[in-house]
């Protein structure tokens, strides 16, 4: 980066006079061609930020109605190649806690810095984010090509493994003749864990389609109170198990476009969790509802609950939390995560409340 | 005797179903694609057909385009289709597959079965 690069920076201040006050030491950069703009709104701040033409964003803390902070939310700091530097008139450690787990770059103490001291600060951290993205980038396509290595290879494992299970049957229902019983009984064994893993073959593969860039959904407009009644139909002999119930309070019914295989695929998977991490006799509980232009699926258990530090990880791949009841059940960590794919996938959002010991309820909301 | 073609590219999974079959009395034909398929069915007409889809040279769904499965009643076509591949089997009974089963579901018993129901 040469020195006659001209910065484009955006201050974002409720305050005019600081606008004044910090033009002033602009101007006294000398050596460096800049263009100043200036927006006074949290909301004008938020549409110029989303408009990615300047090189770096100057935030003050105080904004009137909410702090630079809040008025960032929304945005991830982390994957934009602008730093932004957050102005402050206080110095705090809390907001330093704050600002860095937003992915603020910097921040200056108002009324505390030259002319000297901003333009390092700037073309530094311009510098400094512009190799930080090349990093994310670099992560980001090592993270992908991982992806399509695990796709590739569950593919080519399926098909050896689909031959052993066929077989295996073979021997075991007796086409290539009359097998003793201590033979079957070995050959069943190789067949459960063979069918074992086909299915983590299958779930990997699941996963791969899920996450693949080219994958369209192929929704279709559904009565999503017929819909839910449909997929829970089957549910009672694995549910009275436990001596589980379900309960399903509906709402007003709505239309809604969705891919029938896949809602089904996440709607299972939620009320499966509900099955496995509640306890006997307990009741699921599952309704909708609409809300202007959304309609909201809830799935309710009263289980064992999830921290709320853990409300993120949970949807994570391969990730399970441990918990009272994660010895007793099993599972590959990909269920939640495949929710919230189909979820996003529909253009919707997944939300989760919960309470640990006393329930967790998983809160679907998808467009109309 | 009655015929039966499968088509399927890999060869593990072609050999364990001529196995079964042969085994439960039918006269079985392989095929390792759409195209050697059309050349088996316009040499001998089979009276069923166990389609894979995703083959090299000619996919099961351009040999049913090119078959016309309608056009053949007295035969049956099952397509054979993997977990992943969802939007495959609505294709595939437009284009005149009776059935659609998953490969990772079919054993010796339930293969046989099936292949009973349409001959």
């Amino acid at each position: 980066m040469n020195d006659s690069d001209p910065l484009s920076l955006l201050l974002i201040d409720d305050d005019e006079e600081d606008y004044l006050i910090f033009k002033r030491v602009v101007s006294k950069m000398g050596d460096t061609p800049f263009r100043l703009e200036w927006v006074d709104t949290p909301e004008k701040a938020r549409e110029i930020i989303a408009e990615k033409r300047h090189d770096l964003y100057l935030v003050d803390y105080r904004l009137g109605s909410m702090t630079g902070i809040e008025m960032l939310a929304g945005f991830d700091l982390f994957m934009m190649e602008q730093p932004f530097i957050l102005l402050t008139g206080l110095r705090n450690k809390d907001i330093e806690g704050q600002a860095t787990r937003v992915g603020i770059s910097d921040y200056l103490v108002k009324g505390s810095f030259d002319e000297e001291l901003l333009q390092r600060v700037l073309r530094y951290n311009i510098q400094r984010k512009k190799s930080e993205a090349e990093r994310m980038q670099q992560l980001k396509e090592m993270n992908d090509a991982k992806d399509e290595f695990i796709a590739l290879a569950s593919h080519q494992l399926r098909t050896p493994a689909t031959a052993v299970k066929q077989y295996l049957g073979i021997l075991i229902e007796g086409y290539a003749g009359a097998m003793s019983d201590d033979q079957t009984k070995f050959l069943k064994t190789a067949n459960e864990s063979n069918d074992r893993q086909l299915m983590i073959i299958n779930d990997l593969l699941k996963t791969a389609q899920l996450d693949a860039k080219r994958y369209r959904l192929k929704p279709k407009k559904r009565s999503l109170n017929t819909f839910i009644k449909e997929v829970i139909d089957g549910f009672d002999s694995i549910l009275s198990s436990k001596k589980q119930s379900l309960s399903f309070e509906p709402g007003d019914d709505v239309d809604i476009r969705i891919d029938a295989d896949e809602m089904k695929l996440a709607l299972v998977n939620l009320i499966e969790n509900a099955h496995k991490y509640s306890p006997d006799e307990t009741t699921i509980h599952i309704s909708t509802r609409s809300e202007g232009d959304e309609a909201i699926l809830c799935v309710r258990d009263e289980g064992v609950g999830i921290a709320e530090r853990d409300y993120n990880i949970i949807f994570e791949k391969f990730t399970r939390v441990q918990n009272k009841m994660s010895d007793e059940t099993s599972g590959n960590g990909l269920g939640l995560y495949w929710v919230k794919r189909i979820v996003e996938l529909h253009g919707g959002t997944l939300r989760v409340e919960s309470k640990v010991g006393k329930g967790t309820s998983f809160e679907m909301r998808l467009p109309l | 005797m009655k015929k039966v073609l499968i088509v399927e590219d890999e060869k593990p999974l072609r050999d364990v179903y001529e196995i079964i079959l042969s085994t439960a009395g039918y006269a079985v034909e392989t095929a390792i694609n759409g195209r050697e398929a059309l050349d088996a069915v316009r040499r001998s007409m089979p009276d069923f057909v166990l389609l894979d889809v995703f083959m090299p040279v000619m996919n099961g769904l351009d040999f049913m385009r090119e078959f016309n499965p309608a056009a053949h009643p007295e035969l049956s076509v099952v397509v054979f289709s993997n977990n992943s591949d969802s939007g495959v089997s609505e294709e595939a009974r437009n284009l005149g597959a009776r059935d659609v089963i998953l490969k990772s579901e079919v054993s010796p018993g339930n293969l046989v079965k099936l292949v009973g129901e349409y001959v």
